[in-house]
C-alpha cells in the first residue's frame, strides 16, 4: 500500500471545504513558485495551501492525518537543505501569508506570524530602539518561521546567540491537528517541558509553527567595524582567540580563507597580498565608549598577532563596503562553479585553522576545490565544495563525506545553522547515535504517529 | 513497598563501598531538600560512572524502580525527595571538570558545584554567566535540570543558553550523547534542551559541556532609590530605552525596604519608597564612562538617592542589603511561603499592587523583590502557622498564582513544578499541551521510573 493518498479532485475538495477555497491553490504557476528552494533540487506539491489563521492550519493537518497526504511547511524557500520541499507531493503549506507583528516595547517583546521577514522585524525593533540579533546572510528574504524551523545563526551570533535563544515561546500545530502554547511571553519560565526548544531547529517535522513570541533586547547605541588581514588563517584564528581572551567578545568575528580572500582582493586598497593572507572582518558594538575601547583592544591584539593591515570604517557607508566584500564571497563562488555543494560544519574553536589546513589534501584527492570561509568565533566554517563540471560528482559526494568524517573526527558537528533536512539526511548517522536517533525517532512519532508533516526529511529516508 | 533482597543484592554488586547507602540512618539525609518535605529513600547511590549510572537505569526499569537524581538538593519545590520511596541516585561523585579555554567550554559531571565551575572557569580568563542564589551550594546538574536562572539572566541568558551538549542515560540504560563541544549545533532534534528543566523526570545526566565567555574585565554597580515604585520602574525602563543592557538589575519593594530597616541603619532616607540595584560589565577602558551616563539617566528618572561603585570593592556594600533580604523576612512572621513568578516586563507595576492586594486581604505581609528586567519576581508570604495563619497565606499564594496567569506571566521563571506547584500546573498548562508533555515523557520512561510524582 502506498504510504500517502494522492490528492484526487474528491480530497482537494474536502481540503478546500477544510481552509477555505481561496486559501487553496492549484494552478500550475503557483506549484512551480512552491517547488524551489534554495538548492539545486526541485519538487512538485499537487496544491499549495496559504493559511491565514492557526485554524486553517489545523483543519489541514486534522484532515491531512485522517486521509494520509503530506504536508510540507514553507515560508519562502531560502533553505539550504531541502528543508521546504514536497517530496512526497501533496501540500506545500505556505505560511508566508501569516505575517502579523507586533512589538511590544514595555515587554521588550516580539509577537510575530511565522510568515514575518527577518528583516522586517529587526527594523521594526529598531524603530523602538530594540534589537532583535539574529541575523542569517538571508534575512532580507527568509521568514521568522523559517528561521525558527532551521535554528538560524548569523554573524551577531557569537556575542548574541542564536534563534532559539530569542525564543521565548511559540504557538504551533501538531501534526494531528491539536494547537499547543508552549513557553511564555516572559524573559524566564521553567514551567513543564521545553517544547519551544524542541520545536526550534526541528525543521518542520514536529508542529507548524503559527505564532512566535521573540525577545527583543536594548538596541547597542554604537557598531564599530574593521577589516584585519593576517599572514594566514592560523594568525588570524590567534588573533581571534587572543581578543577574547582579552576579556572581549566582539559581535562580529567573521573569516575569509586565502582562497575566499583572493576571489576578492580587488574589491580592498591593500594591493597584493601574500599566497596565504587570510582576512578577519571583526565588529564591537554597545555604548559609543564601550564599542571604542573594544575595538581598540581588537585593534590593539590583531597588530600583536601579526596583521599586515588594518582598516577601519568610518562611518556606515564603509561598514556596509566591508560587509560587502564578504557577502560577494558567495556571489562570486556560485557564479564560478557549476557544481557548488555548501555545508556549514562546526569545529570546536582550537580546531578551525588546523581543519582549514588539512583541506588542500582532500582537494588533491578528490579532484575539487574548497572555500572556506564563515563564523570564527563560534567555530561555524561554511566549506563551499565547488568543481567544474557535473560530471565529477561521485567524487564531490565521496569527498564530501571524507571531510565531514574529519569534521566529526575533531569533535564537529555537520550543521551549524543549515540543518538537515534532505539534503544532509544520509549523512546524519555519521554524527547520531543509534541510541539518540531511536529517541528522536519516538518523539517523531508520539507526535506524528502517521508522519504526514514534512516526510522525506531528517531521519525519514523513506525514498520519495 | 521497598526493595526485594536480590533488587539489594544486584545494587551492593554495582556500587561497592560507600557508593552504596542502605540503613535507614544513612539514607534518610538523601530524603529532604530545600522544601522541607521529606520521604524515607530506599536505597543511596553514588554512581562515579557512566558504565554504573547505565546499569542503575537498565535494572531499576526491567524492574520498575522509582529512581530520585539528586545533587546538593537546594531545590525549594521538592523535585528531590524521594516521595512515595525509590532509590535516590546522588550526582555528588560524579564530579569531574575540565575547563577547555581554546574551546571555550567547560565539561562537567553534573556533582560539580556550580561556583567552583564559575571560579575554575576565571580561572583561565572565562565566563560562566549563570548565578543562581543558590550558586555556592547548588550543583551544576542540578541547575541543568531545573534550568536555574539568577540576576545576570538579564544580559546572558538562563542555563540553557548555556548547555551545548550532555551524556545522559534513559530508562532501559541507552545512553544518549546530544550536542558537544561546538557552539553551533542543528543537526538533529534538539535533546539536551529538552532534557534542560525536565527536573529528572526524563533521564539521568552524566555529564553536560557548557558554553564559556570571555571574561568581561570590569564590573560596576549603582544602587539608586526612589520615592515611589512607579518612578524605580520608569527609571528601568529609561535604561532599556538608552541602549544599556546591565549584568543585573535587581527590584525592591516598599515592604521590603521596610523590612530590612527592622534589621539595622539602611543606606537609603527613609522617604525612599523603591530601590534598584544595577550592575555593568564590560571593557575597563568603557566602564566608568558607562557608569557615569547609567547614573544620569536614573538621576533624570527621579532617583532621590544614588552610590555608585566601580569595582569588586566598592560594589560589594551596595549589594549587602539585597543578601539581607532573607534574613530579615523572617523578622516579620516565622514561617515562608515562596514563589518565583515571572511576568512580561510591562506588566510588573500591575503584579507588584495586585501582590500587595492579596496581601492585604490575606491580612499578611508579602515581600516583593527580585530581577525586575526579566519580570522575575520573588514573592515571599510571611505567615505565622503557629498563629493559624497557613490558611490566609495558601490563599495568598494562590490569588498571587492567578494574578501573575492572568497578566500572561509564568507560575515559575526559576524553581521549576516538582511536587509544591504540581496541583497548580493545570492553571498554567492547558490539556493538549499536557497531553503532549505526557506522550514526550511516555516515550523516554515508558515505566515511570524517573522521579514519579514531579513536575509532568
Amino acid at each position: 500500500m502506498p504510504r500517502f493518498s494522492p490528492l484526487t479532485p474528491a480530497l482537494l475538495d474536502e481540503i478546500r471545504a477544510a481552509v477555505g477555497g481561496s486559501a487553496v491553490l492549484t494552478t500550475a504557476a503557483d506549484l512551480d513558485a512552491a517547488s524551489a528552494d534554495a538548492t539545486t533540487e526541485r519538487r512538485r506539491p499537487e496544491a499549495v495551501v496559504r493559511p491565514a489563521s492557526a485554524e486553517q492550519v489545523s483543519a489541514l493537518l486534522r484532515l491531512a492525518n485522517a486521509r494520509r497526504f503530506p504536508v510540507t511547511p514553507r515560508g519562502t524557500g531560502t533553505g539550504l537543505a531541502g528543508g521546504a520541499l514536497a517530496f512526497h507531493g501533496g501540500v506545500v503549506l505556505d505560511l508566508s501569508a501569516m505575517d502579523e507583528l507586533t512589538v511590544e516595547p514595555a515587554n521588550l517583546l516580539a509577537v510575530a506570524g511565522p510568515g514575518v521577514l527577518t528583516h522586517t522585524l529587526r527594523s521594526e525593533a529598531e524603530k523602538h530602539g530594540l534589537f532583535y540579533p539574529p541575523d542569517p546572510a538571508s534575512l532580507k528574504d527568509s521568514t521568522l518561521g523559517g528561521n525558527a524551523a532551521t535554528n538560524a545563526g548569523g554573524p551577531a551570533c557569537v556575542k548574541y546567540g542564536v534563534t532559539k535563544n530569542y525564543v521565548l515561546g511559540l504557538t504551533a500545530v501538531l501534526p494531528t491537528g491539536e494547537i499547543v502554547t508552549c513557553g511564555t511571553r516572559t524573559r524566564k519560565g521553567v514551567v513543564g517541558y521545553d517544547l519551544t526548544q524542541l520545536l526550534v531547529g526541528s525543521e518542520g517535522t514536529l508542529g507548524v509553527i503559527t505564532t512566535l513570541f521573540l525577545k527583543l533586547i536594548p538596541l547597542p547605541r554604537a557598531v564599530r567595524t574593521q577589516v584585519a588581514v593576517f599572514p594566514s588563517l592560523d594568525k588570524a584564528v590567534a588573533g581571534v582567540a587572543a581578543i577574547m581572551a582579552g576579556g572581549c567578545c566582539p559581535s562580529a568575528c567573521e573569516f575569509l580563507d586565502p582562497r575566499c580572500l583572493a576571489l576578492v582582493g580587488d574589491l580592498l586598497p591593500f594591493g597584493d597580498l601574500p599566497r596565504d593572507a587570510s582576512l578577519l572582518l571583526l565588529e564591537t558594538d554597545g555604548s559609543e565608549q564601550a564599542a571604542d575601547a573594544d575595538m581598540a583592544l581588537v585593534s590593539e591584539v590583531c597588530k600583536k598577532s601579526g596583521a599586515l593591515h588594518l582598516l577601519p570604517a568610518t562611518g556606515p557607508a564603509e561598514r556596509e563596503t566591508l560587509w560587502n566584500v564578504r557577502r560577494q564571497v558567495s556571489l562570486r563562488i556560485h557564479d564560478a562553479w557549476p557544481v557548488y555543494v555548501p555545508e556549514d560544519v562546526v569545529l570546536p574553536l582550537a580546531e578551525i585553522a588546523g581543519f582549514v589546513a588539512e583541506l588542500p589534501r582532500y582537494e588533491k584527492k578528490f579532484g575539487f576545490t574548497v572555500y572556506a570561509f564563515g563564523h570564527a568565533g563560534d567555530g561555524n566554517i561554511h566549506l563551499n565544495i565547488t568543481a567544474p563540471d557535473r560530471s565529477t560528482l561521485d567524487r564531490v559526494e565521496a569527498g564530501t563525506i571524507a571531510l565531514l568524517k574529519r569534521v566529526l573526527e575533531l569533535g564537529g558537528t555537520m550543521s551549524g545553522e543549515h540543518g538537515i533536512g534532505f539534503t544532509k539526511q544520509r549523512f546524519l548517522g555519521l554524527e547520531l547515535s543509534p541510541a539518540s536517533r531511536c529517541a528522536q525517532t519516538a518523539i517523531k512519532k508520539a507526535l506524528d504517529p502517521n508522519g504526514i508533516l514534512n516526510p522525506g526529511k531528517l531521519f525519514d529516508e523513506d525514498p520519495a | 513497598m521497598s526493595l526485594s533482597r536480590s533488587q539489594t543484592q544486584t545494587l551492593k554488586s554495582l556500587f561497592p563501598g560507600e557508593e552504596l547507602l542502605l540503613s535507614p540512618e544513612e539514607a534518610a539525609p538523601f530524603g529532604a531538600d530545600a522544601s522541607r518535605a521529606f520521604a524515607q529513600p530506599w536505597a543511596v547511590v553514588r554512581p562515579r560512572s557512566l558504565e554504573q549510572a547505565r546499569e542503575l537505569l537498565a535494572f531499576a526499569h526491567r524492574e520498575r524502580i522509582p529512581l530520585f537524581p539528586r545533587g546538593r538538593a537546594t531545590n525549594v519545590v521538592g523535585d528531590c525527595v524521594p516521595q512515595g520511596g525509590g532509590i535516590v541516585i546522588s550526582t555528588l561523585f560524579l564530579d569531574s571538570l575540565a575547563i577547555d579555554p581554546e574551546d571555550f567550554v567547560a565539561v562537567a559531571g553534573p556533582g560539580v558545584v556550580t561556583a567552583d565551575l564559575a571560579a575554575a572557569a576565571e580561572g583561565r580568563g572565562l565566563f560562566y554567566p549563570p548565578d543562581p542564589a543558590s550558586v555556592r551550594i547548588s550543583t551544576i546538574g542540578g541547575n541543568v535540570a531545573t534550568c536555574a536562572g539568577g540576576m545576570r539572566a538579564l544580559k546572558y541568558g538562563v542555563t540553557r543558553d548555556f548547555v551545548l551538549g550532555l551524556t545522559a542515560v534513559l530508562p532501559g540504560g541507552q545512553v544518549i550523547r546530544c550536542g558537544g563541544r561546538t557552539h553551533k549545533n542543528v543537526a538533529g532534534l534538539d535533546l539536551a534542551r529538552l532534557l534542560v528543566g525536565s527536573e529528572g523526570t526524563l533521564a539521568f545526566i552524566t555529564e553536560i559541556i557548557l558554553k564559556l565567555l570571555p571574561k568581561p574585565a570590569a564590573t560596576a554597580s549603582v544602587l539608586a532609590g526612589f520615592a515611589s515604585e512607579a518612578q524605580a520602574l520608569a527609571a528601568a525602563q529609561a535604561v532599556f530605552r538608552a541602549g544599556m543592557l546591565p549584568a543585573a538589575l535587581e527590584f525592591m519593594g516598599a515592604e521590603v525596604l521596610d523590612c530590612l530597616a527592622l534589621l539595622g541603619p539602611t543606606p537609603w532616607p527613609r522617604e525612599t519608597r523603591a530601590a534598584l540595584l544595577l550592575r555593568l560589565d564590560g571593557s575597563a577602558a568603557a566602564l566608568a564612562a558607562d557608569l557615569d551616563s547609567l547614573a544620569a539617566i536614573l538621576r533624570a528618572a527621579s532617583a532621590t538617592h544614588l552610590e555608585q561603585g566601580l569595582g569588586a570593592d566598592q560594589e560589594e556594600p551596595l549589594w549587602e542589603q539585597r543578601r539581607l533580604i532573607n534574613p530579615a523576612s523572617f523578622r516579620l512572621r516565622p514561617d515562608k511561603l515562596s514563589d518565583d513568578v515571572t511576568v512580561p516586563r510591562g506588566k510588573v507595576a500591575a503584579a507588584v499592587a495586585g501582590i500587595r492586594q492579596a496581601g492585604a486581604a490575606a491580612g499578611l505581609p508579602i515581600l516583593v523583590f527580585g530581577h525586575i528586567g526579566d519580570g522575575n519576581l520573588h514573592v515571599n508570604v510571611m505567615y505565622d502557622a503557629a498563629a493559624g495563619e497557613s490558611e490566609a497565606a495558601q490563599r495568598a499564594k494562590s490569588d498571587t498564582l492567578d494574578l501573575v496567569l492572568s497578566l500572561g506571566g509564568t507560575m515559575s521563571g526559576e524553581h521549576g513544578i516538582g511536587l509544591v506547584k504540581a496541583a497548580y500546573l493545570p492553571r498554567q498548562i492547558g490539556q493538549e499541551e499536557l497531553s503532549l508533555m505526557r506522550r514526550i515523557k511516555d516515550q523516554f520512561d515508558p515505566h515511570h521510573i524517573m522521579n514519579p510524582g514531579k513536575a509532568y
